[in-house]
């Protein structure tokens, strides 16, 4: 007697949950279409436009942040090594290389939760292009670990989760970049982890 | 068997569309989107500082960024922005509510590193390029498809010795209507 209505009732179950699971995976997986990746890192130089992506513009309602214009910079994040897995608060990893042409450019850390880790105060927990130490290539090599490294040490406090990797670019023609010559992003390279 | 593969198959059809609807309908309905958190920092013609590393907030966290923005309502007048000073680098973009960015620069694109610019609607650009007021005679005109919007200007602090430098170039920067001056 029940078969049709619980049949109705089955498909609208189904519909309904599946539709609100994969709208708020979709929103926090990514930032819509449109990336430009380089290794690791990732950037989205139309997700503030009027161009961007369904995706991407519902992920930016979202969130209701203020994003850099075109030419103010560009955001990179990474969240997985150069290798591929993802940044755990129990590895050092360290970051090193150049970045693509800039003004000025910033080297941070965020939880999952785009919010700044939990690190001490007298810790260095952000780098920028002005107070990292380079070699004379004008190469840098930052070791981001929650235990004091020697040299450029990043910071990632006690916190064991997985974290991001925030470069923020700042006027810089990257966006625009017509690829006739190849970006040098800096490299996530893994050394050892500790037992969590 | 079948009947069950028939449910789960009209299912994810059902899904599918209603991803796509929900998806399509946030930007409408979001209710902590950038244009209803700037509307609740206060009035219009105004740079408000925002805090750094809020969460939740506006600014991402970033903690070399400072942040300030203007909301502002052109269909009377045109708003003027002005700032000079010394900064480290400074940016500007402005974004209709929407947050489509409409126009960005940066010092480095501005004449003399000196911030002045003035919005203005089709409309009133019509009547500028007639006559152009004294007072906006050096300003960058730009054209502003809507009425109103907000501005981002944006500093950096490489370290804590510009803060206070960072804040007065932020705090002597004006967004006000173009006949305010």
């Amino acid at each position: 007697m029940f078969r049709v209505p619980a049949t109705i009732a089955a498909i609208f179950l189904i519909a309904f949950g599946g539709a609100m699971l994969t709208a708020v995976y979709a929103l926090k997986a990514t930032i819509g279409f449109g990336s430009i990746a380089i290794g690791p890192w990732t950037a989205w130089p139309l997700a503030q436009t009027e161009q961007a992506d369904p995706y991407a513009k519902a992920h930016r309602a979202r969130a209701g942040q203020l994003l850099l214009g075109d030419a103010e910079g560009l955001v990179f994040v990474a969240s997985s090594d150069s290798a591929g897995s993802r940044l755990s608060g129990n590895c050092d990893y360290v970051v090193s290389g150049r970045t693509p042409p800039a003004r000025f450019w910033t080297l941070h850390t965020t939880g999952t939760d785009e919010a700044l880790l939990q690190v001490d105060q007298s810790f260095p927990a952000a780098y920028h292009s002005q107070n990292v130490l380079k070699t004379q290539k004008g190469e840098f090599s930052i070791g981001v670990s929650g235990q004091p490294k020697p040299g450029n040490w990043l910071a990632t406090g006690e916190t064991s989760r997985p974290f991001k990797l925030v470069l923020t670019l700042f006027d810089t023609p990257t966006a625009g970049s017509s690829r006739l010559i190849e970006l040098q992003m800096p490299e996530i390279l893994r050394e050892e982890c500790r037992d969590g | 068997m079948g009947r069950l593969f028939y449910v789960v198959l009209s299912g994810i059809a059902g899904a599918a569309l209603l991803h796509i609807i929900i998806i399509l309908a946030i930007p409408a309905y979001a209710e902590r989107d950038t244009w209803t958190k700037i509307t609740a920092l206060g009035p219009t013609e105004f740079f408000h500082l925002l805090p750094p590393n809020k969460p939740g907030g506006l600014t991402s966290a970033n903690p070399f960024i400072r942040t300030a923005v203007c909301r502002f309502d052109i269909t009377e007048e045109p708003v003027r922005v002005t700032a000079s000073g010394l900064a480290y680098y400074w940016s500007l973009a402005i974004f209709d509510p929407g947050a489509n960015e409409v126009y960005s620069m940066n010092d480095r694109t501005a004449t003399d590193k000196k911030l002045d610019i003035a919005v203005v609607t089709p409309l009133q650009m019509i009547g500028y390029r007639k006559s152009l007021p004294e007072t906006l005679a050096d300003s960058v005109l730009i054209e502003f498809p809507g009425t109103t919007g907000y501005l981002v200007l944006r500093t950096v602090t490489p370290d804590s010795s510009w803060d206070l430098i960072v804040r007065e170039f932020l705090s002597n920067a004006l967004c006000q209507s173009a006949d305010a001056y």
